[in-house]
């Protein structure tokens, strides 16, 4: 087992799922709501906060229990590498998603719609396109960003296809995005900056069509934004308001869609908080988190991001054991899964480099 | 590069498939070879050129020397959609261009579409790309054939282009190249609309190989081949890989005896030697294409596709190049867990 390369890929997996335990109740808050019902954030919310909606009821169900539906889905990306030990199909995902065993009732609507066109036959890569798109599946795709360790452009492109299982645009290029920079951070002189620059690559300077007409349609215009806005603080909190009125107030004036579903805005401010917190698990998360807003995918987007950077190692040690307790080790457990694939794909790579140079040289 | 192996098999590749297609155009519409017994030479003083089997292959090769490196549905798109010949497209292919140009993603514009053996149709380079990696270039030659076909034919497509790859290896072999086509076919029950047909695409492609096995002339091996491995029609893309397989194994892997065979087992005798071409090209290189056929293509022609092999080699080294660094630095790390 390569132990710096595990550290990061399950710095990846388990800082995905910390983002998700912190942010699951603020989402829909300001940072100034925040402040005025819990304060500074520090810690790992315990399921005693007070929640807001419907869905934060189902989120601390889905905890209380154990269970974790983006982790669940990330399972089943990990059991389609392991079981072919190489790149994946949609079809090969399609195959895990119809067997998959699930405790149905805290499986959430829109993936219950999936596994079941799925099983009435609907292509698999025709799925996603008549998906309601929200944030939980995002992260998801984090073993795809794993498999393609040092190689952005491939998780990229292999995200595209595969996650289009259950994902339309823009969440699609959002998911994308996200394990280009996972296949980055997973350098061994990866930086917050390589990062950074990977977000602006693959982060789409395109305006998509929203239902709701809301503006500003185009992602890498609001990552523009808040990484010129975050240029000019030192620390997350001192950024708080600049970002709040150019990236939130603005852009919330004119739309109807709830933080919970949108992907125009996530990735910006995720970028604004990772350089801020100059790529620090802790500092770059918490900053996300007592930002509120948006920190539904925000704080997993950091975590998944900071989490492949710095590795498990550098992770708070009581924020890691209460996400491997929440889910009886499973995150470690992926994380050695998907380094086993990775040795694969490599012996791979190394049996067809060393052909294409006997090819060249002949 | 124009001397080394790497070149020879590319160009192998595609001037087989160039060549074999030529062969073959003339001959498609007798669709039973009966109708036209033993055809070994070009049946024209100048050869017929380019139907779409060696267009779509250009649009490939086009494709992959444009974006110099791996292509998706979208990058194929963009090339097909501004470089395509209309009057070469058939009907499901319009459709696909129709519905891309209409805004419908092209990582999904096939689904739906008629199953006519257009997905395997100039596959061979996406193969070339992922050369010595077949199980890569299956993935990708799956997803991109969605861009306008599904099911069987992407499957085939797929296939072709993982034996393509493996074709491709210094070491390969008539026989790792028929393992690659096994490996890769489903063995799982087909859905399709023709219920008659009871194999998988694995038994099916096994069946075809068990009869090849008992031949060594592909004019001998036509009567069974015809006789137990077709399907409802000659567009099948199933049948398209079966026979193309077949012949690639009855003449042993060498391209002469394949792409004649090709050409003369009728049914779809355009593609069946252009793919069977292409594949033995890259098995063997350049140098053993059937030279009374290569002699009579034009100088205008062989250098056309003497500078697609040469932009195809460049993007395969140019990966080689990026697949090392990737390696370095996996070998990197596990120094690092050493120390």
């Amino acid at each position: 087992m390569n132990a710096e390369l595990f550290d990061k890929a399950y710095g990846s997996l388990a800082g995905a799922f910390i983002g998700k335990l912190f942010s699951r109740t603020m989402g829909k808050m300001t940072f100034r709501e925040r402040e005025a019902r819990f304060g500074w954030i520090k810690d790992i919310p315990n399921d005693k906060v007070p929640v807001f909606s419907r869905t934060d009821y189902l989120w601390i169900d889905n905890l209380s229990c154990k269970y974790d539906e983006t982790l669940a889905i990330t399972e089943l990306y990990v059991q389609a590498y392991s079981k072919r030990r190489r790149r994946i199909s949609i079809e090969d995902l399609r195959d895990e998603w119809v067997t998959a065993k699930f405790p149905i009732n805290n499986w959430y609507m829109m993936s219950n719609n999936l596994k079941e066109v799925l099983m009435q036959g609907m292509p698999p890569r025709l799925a996603g396109a008549f998906a309601c798109i929200i944030a939980f599946s995002t992260t998801a795709s984090i073993p795809v960003g794993i498999y393609n360790a040092f190689d952005p452009a491939a998780a990229y492109h292999d995200t595209i296809q595969l996650a289009s299982i259950s994902q339309k645009e823009p969440a699609l290029s959002v998911a994308a995005a996200l394990s280009a920079c996972v296949a980055e951070a997973l350098r061994s002189d990866a930086s917050a900056d390589s990062l950074l620059d990977t977000a602006i690559r693959f982060t789409p300077d395109k305006e998509f069509i929203l239902w709701d007409e809301a503006r500003p349609n185009n992602p890498r215009q609001v990552l523009d934004q808040a990484l010129s806005i975050a240029g000019s603080y030192d620390a997350p909190q001192s950024a708080y308001e600049e970002l709040d009125r150019a990236v939130i107030q603005d852009y919330a004036a004119n739309r109807y869609r709830s933080a919970f579903n949108d992907f125009i805005v996530p990735m910006g401010l995720a970028a604004a908080f990772l350089k801020l917190g100059k790529g620090d698990f802790r500092d770059s998360l918490l900053g996300a988190v007592n930002f509120a807003a948006y920190s539904y995918l925000t704080a997993s987007l950091i975590g998944s991001m900071s989490g492949a950077l710095g590795g498990a190692s550098a992770i708070p040690p009581e924020w890691l054991g209460a996400a491997e307790q929440l889910t009886d080790g499973k995150l470690r457990a992926m994380a050695e899964t998907m380094l086993d694939v990775l040795e694969a794909r490599f012996a791979r790579m190394e049996e067809q480099v060393s052909d294409l140079r006997i090819l060249q040289n002949s | 590069m124009s001397e080394n192996l790497l070149f020879s098999k590319v160009y192998g590749c595609i001037f087989g498939s160039v060549v074999g297609n030529a062969l073959g155009v003339p001959l498609e519409e007798f669709g039973d070879y009966r109708l036209y017994g033993r055809v070994t030479d070009f049946v024209k003083d100048i050869p017929e050129m380019c139907d779409d089997d060696v267009e779509y292959l250009e649009l490939y090769c086009k494709a992959y020397i444009e974006k110099g490196s791996r292509i998706s549905p979208e990058d194929m798109a963009r090339v097909w959609t501004r470089d395509a010949f209309y009057g070469n497209m058939f009907y499901c292919l319009q459709t696909s261009m129709e519905l891309v140009k209409n805004g419908v993603p092209a990582r999904y514009s096939g689904v739906g579409n008629c199953v006519t053996g257009s997905a395997i149709m100039g596959i061979a380079p996406v193969g070339l790309f992922h050369a010595c990696n077949p199980a890569d270039a299956y993935i990708d030659a799956l997803d991109l054939s969605f861009m306008h076909q599904r099911g069987l034919d992407a499957e085939a497509a797929a296939v072709y282009a993982a034996c393509t790859a493996e074709a491709m290896k210094p070491r390969a072999t008539v026989s790792s190249v028929l393992d690659t086509a096994i490996e890769f076919s489903s063995d799982t029950p087909m859905i399709i609309f023709d219920t008659s047909v009871k194999e998988t695409f694995r038994g099916t492609i096994g069946k075809a190989l068990d009869i090849a096995a008992k031949y060594t002339d592909v004019f001998e091996a036509r009567p069974e081949l015809i006789e137990k491995c077709t399907q409802w029609h000659q567009l099948d893309p199933l049948e398209v890989l079966t026979l193309t397989l077949a012949m690639f194994k009855v003449a042993d892997g060498d391209p002469t005896n394949a792409i004649i065979g090709g050409a003369n087992i009728g049914r779809d005798a355009d593609t069946i030697p252009s793919l069977a071409g292409a594949l033995a090209g890259a098995l063997n290189g350049y140098q053993k294409l059937p030279k009374h056929l290569v002699q009579r293509m034009s100088e205008h022609t062989k250098g056309k596709y003497e500078a697609l092999a040469k932009g195809m080699c460049r993007v395969i080294s140019s990966n080689a190049d990026v697949l090392e660094e990737q390696m370095h630095e996996y070998r990197e790390f596990q120094k690092e867990a050493v120390r």
